[in-house]
């Protein structure tokens, strides 16, 4: 049974055990990645994502670490390609104005939604957006400062500032959440 | 405890582990609440891998759904390189081979220098007909095998210089003409005149004629000695040969004062 080793094949050669260990792998975490940032079809995608993998593999530099940075690059691509397709693209759907996403809710709206709720991906949704890739890359994915500010195409520190800020909203739309860890207590 | 409970466990602490660190490098390291969202938000994680797609599977190495034609176009376009590098060098090498052949065997080089010679001949203009210079400078020539007769004892008779004299100016013309076609008719032509001549000519002055004779031989080329042998030419011989002196750049005025030189040799 292959395992994803830190040594690097060569270049440009990847075989299919190489492949099955790297779905194997990676495949959960780049699901819930993409549920997490409430793509549509996240199943569908992610098959998208390791068949742009495939051709890709053999020339990975850096090990584990190349090809789970390769793998997430490819899905957060995928996720921004999604939703710019959504964004010009609407949905054809019958017209809801309480689920219409060009909307903005107001600061009132967020904190009643935000304490209302328990999903804590609708929780995500009222970060900006900048702020919900971080979180999602870094908690969900599991990924580096470093990796998520490559795949990000920003600096380190801008990452840990995006992280900082995502952390006092989130502190702030959920007052509810230190009520119920001191009843916890 | 089955192994279940233990990864689970290990999990719950992996993630924990994470939550910690992320709140610490935001700067909330004690705070519960956002703990509990991060774990929340940890637990979106899943751990069962989906169900791959038909091509996925294909790729995978299970069995391939029927509607998955082929996905191995990156290992073809991989031999299509190598077959191309193969094709590459093994045109290199024939024509290599090919190349040395033809320039170790001799009748080839042969045959392909007469190609390109005949080639380059077809492309040069046609031979020139005869320059002023060829037909002028050739004069010496041809007057100069004169002397060479000289260097043969002659007198210097004065019927023989006349008879020979007269030949003379034609010579111009024939050295010109031998030296573009062949010197044999030259001969022809002279030996029928100047047989007279040649029958007449005494042996007796011919040391008179040597000094002469002896200039002239530096004068003339090699190949226009021996057809003169039996032309006269003795009494030209001096004018020939201060002809040949003075006049070896000269054209035919100067081969007709050489003439008129050694015509008043002839009176007394």
């Amino acid at each position: 049974m292959h395992e994803v080793k830190d040594d690097a094949k060569a270049p440009g050669h990847a075989d299919e055990g190489a492949f099955c260990a790297v779905y194997r792998e990676f495949s959960p975490a780049v699901l819930s990645y993409l549920r997490a940032r409430d793509v549509e079809d996240p199943e569908g995608t992610t098959q998208e994502v390791f068949l742009a993998l495939y051709p890709q593999l053999g020339d990975v530099r850096g090990g584990t670490k190349g090809v789970k940075n390769l793998v997430f690059s490819i899905a957060h691509a995928r996720y921004v390609d999604e939703h710019r397709r959504r964004i010009k693209a609407p949905h054809t759907t019958g017209y809801d104005p309480e689920a219409d996403p060009r909307c903005a809710a107001s600061a009132e709206d967020q904190l009643m939604a935000a304490e209302g709720s328990t999903n804590v991906t609708e929780l995500l949704g009222t970060l900006q957006p900048d702020q919900q890739e971080v979180l999602a890359l870094r908690v969900v994915a599991d990924l580096s400062v470093e990796t998520t500010a490559e795949i990000m195409g920003k600096t380190p520190g801008a990452i840990k500032q995006l992280q900082r800020r995502a952390l006092c909203r989130l502190r702030k739309l959920r007052p509810s959440l230190r009520e119920g860890a001191h009843h916890d207590q | 405890m089955t192994s279940d409970d233990r990864s689970q466990q290990e999990r719950r602490l992996d993630d924990e582990r994470c939550v910690d660190a992320l709140l610490a490098e935001g700067g909330f390291p004690d705070n519960a609440e956002l703990r509990a969202v991060l774990l929340q938000l940890r637990e979106l994680r899943v751990t069962e891998v989906p169900e791959p797609s038909p091509e996925l599977a294909a790729i995978l190495g299970r069995p391939a759904s029927a509607d998955v034609v082929s996905l191995d176009d990156w290992s073809r376009r991989r031999s299509r390189k190598k077959r191309i590098v193969f094709t590459t060098l093994a045109v290199a090498a024939s024509l290599g081979v090919a190349g040395g052949a033809a320039a170790g065997n001799e009748t080839l080089r042969s045959q392909a220098e007469g190609a390109i010679s005949g080639i380059i001949r077809s492309f040069s203009p046609p031979v020139p007909a005869p320059p002023e210079p060829t037909t002028t400078a050739p004069a010496p020539p041809a007057q100069a095998p004169a002397p060479a007769q000289a260097a043969v004892p002659s007198p210097a008779v004065p019927t023989a210089v006349t008879g020979s004299a007269a030949p003379a100016p034609k010579a111009a013309p024939t050295a010109g003409e031998r030296q573009q076609t062949s010197p044999a008719p030259n001969r022809g032509k002279q030996e029928p005149r100047d047989a007279g001549a040649t029958s007449a000519l005494p042996r007796s002055d011919g040391e008179s004629a040597a000094p002469g004779a002896s200039r002239a031989y530096d004068g003339p080329p090699q190949a226009n000695r021996p057809p003169m042998v039996g032309t006269p030419g003795n009494g030209n011989a001096k004018g020939a040969a201060d002809n040949d002196a003075g006049t070896w750049q000269g054209g035919a005025v100067q081969n007709e004062a050489g003439q008129d030189a050694g015509q008043p040799n002839n009176g007394p």
